[in-house]
């Protein structure tokens, strides 16, 4: 195992001549949780999504578990991954949507072992066996047979979870998971997030549930425009507030800490 | 001789009738969803370049008459074909008009199904480490295919009604018999009232069927 479970190094995205973010920079040791908060439009979600190769970016590097992930070097130059390579680096990320994006044709156990099945190419016996339990732990024990549309939308998020971790990916992607939700069902997930990094998960979040940060993060890390504008301890970042933007930002919020 | 002693008599030519407007209508449904299904995909999922012809066969099959089309094959595809000392009955002409046109609708609604399906379904497999196939196989059809069956039946409708077109060519279907039984009764109404019923009671089967499918493989809709 590599010292990093996540190294991101100088990594730049732009959309056509827009640049998203540049110089992006980030270590994540093995059961490190890790905040990425910031202003709406300043690359959080974007950075997620690079992780996971949903997006393309055009410089730097991304490794987990020690592999660089998306591109290679072809006679000099760089080169996307082919499909297929990158369907398999894919799983060593779980990514949580903010919008859920359950299958809504499949009931919960169906969501959960589809991806078992096809890519990690459990049998159904064993499939079922790995999503029973996964269900179990984000409390969904009685909702097996639920499809999403019968499922509030906290339920539903659960699932998410539970279909992302029982990939048993090497780092977990939070994108805004809680914003979705009607404020009664925030709690219950970030519950269940808080228990899965007790239990030693390797976390990144967009989160703007400062508290929830500050509670469960070992780092937060500050975009602003398009840069890491700060980087610390939760104490740092959200009661010290080092840096003049970070107060400006952290001023929307009530952090009750 | 009363109307229901003279539906007795023809009972040759009607079952005749029935027989062929049900044979176009069976084949041109079948054939037309699943040419329409794969022209779908190419629409939807194909490059820039070999989306372009499809699109246009959709566009003018769309937006040229019935009867024209029925016409084209009929005579032109008919031509052509008897270079090749093939000789085209008129129903299988007007099966593969049909189909055609069959076809052109199915593939918009296969296109229209499969883009509505959100961003997020695709992504959502992406993220689980699934090819490209196999989310298309386990999530994408699925979901197009309840949201094409409501539809699907509209286009099922349309063609068993659109069969009446090939009484134009010869096709001795339902609406060429009712024709040469009120020419010899001399009596219109009850006729083609009774061609009606039969028309009727076959699209209200088609939507029967429809309902059926729509509960057996639909999923819960909130």
């Amino acid at each position: 195992m590599s010292d990093f479970a996540l190294q991101i190094n100088a990594l730049e995205k732009w959309y056509g001549p827009n640049k998203i973010f540049e110089n992006v920079s980030l270590d994540v040791r093995p059961g490190e949780v890790v905040s990425i908060i910031g202003a709406s439009g300043s690359g959080k979600t974007t950075l997620l999504r690079c992780i996971n190769l949903l997006e393309t970016f055009q410089e730097g590097s991304i490794a987990i578990d020690g592999k660089e992930v998306g591109y290679h070097v072809v006679g000099g130059k760089r080169k996307q991954q082919p499909e297929k390579v990158i369907a398999n680096q894919r799983i060593l990320t779980g990514m949580v949507f903010q919008s859920f994006n359950l299958f809504p044709h499949m009931t919960a156990l169906r969501n959960v072992m589809l991806g078992l099945i096809k890519v990690k190419r459990m049998s159904a016996h064993e499939a079922e066996e790995t999503a029973t339990q996964w269900l179990e732990r984000v409390g969904l024990g009685h909702k097996f047979h639920s499809y999403p549309s019968q499922l509030s939308g906290g339920q539903q998020q659960r699932v998410a979870i539970a279909r992302a971790i029982a990939m048993n990916p090497k780092v977990m992607l939070f994108d805004e998971v809680t914003s979705a939700l009607d404020p009664e069902l925030v709690g219950e997930v970030l519950n269940v997030i808080k228990q899965l990094a007790n239990e030693g998960a390797t976390m990144l979040l967009v989160t703007h549930e400062m508290r929830f940060a500050y509670e469960v993060s070992d780092k937060i890390m500050f975009m602003d425009g398009g840069k890491v504008a700060a980087m610390g301890n939760p104490q740092e970042i959200l009661v010290e507030k080092k840096h003049p933007r970070l107060k400006e930002f952290l001023s929307n919020f009530n952090v009750r800490s | 001789m009363n109307f229901v002693d003279s539906l007795f008599t023809a009972k040759g030519a009607l079952l005749t009738g029935f027989l062929n407007t049900i044979v176009a209508s069976f084949f041109s449904i079948v054939i037309g969803t699943i040419v329409g299904i794969l022209i779908g995909f190419v629409i939807t999922y194909g490059n820039k370049y070999v989306k372009m012809p499809f699109r246009l066969f959709v566009d003018m099959m769309r937006g040229i008459p019935g009867l024209v089309t029925l016409f084209a094959v009929y005579y032109l595809v008919g031509f052509l074909l008897q270079g090749f000392s093939i000789r085209m009955t008129p129903l299988a002409s007007g099966i593969v008009a049909l189909s055609t046109l069959a076809s052109a609708n199915v593939a918009e609604l296969a296109r229209g199904a499969l883009q509505s399906i959100p961003k997020g379904q695709i992504e959502a497999g992406k993220a689980i480490g699934l090819r490209f196939n196999q989310i298309f196989v386990n999530i994408l059809i699925p979901q197009a295919v309840v949201q094409m069956i409501p539809p699907w039946i509209n286009t099922a409708s349309e063609v068993v009604k659109g069969s009446t077109l090939l009484a134009l060519v010869g096709v001795s279907e339902l609406l060429l018999t009712a024709h040469q039984m009120v020419a010899t009764s001399g009596r219109a109404l009850p006729y083609y009232m009774f061609i009606g019923f039969i028309f009727f009671s076959l699209n209200t089967s088609i939507q029967y069927l429809g309902g059926f499918l729509e509960k057996k493989i639909g999923f819960q809709k909130r």
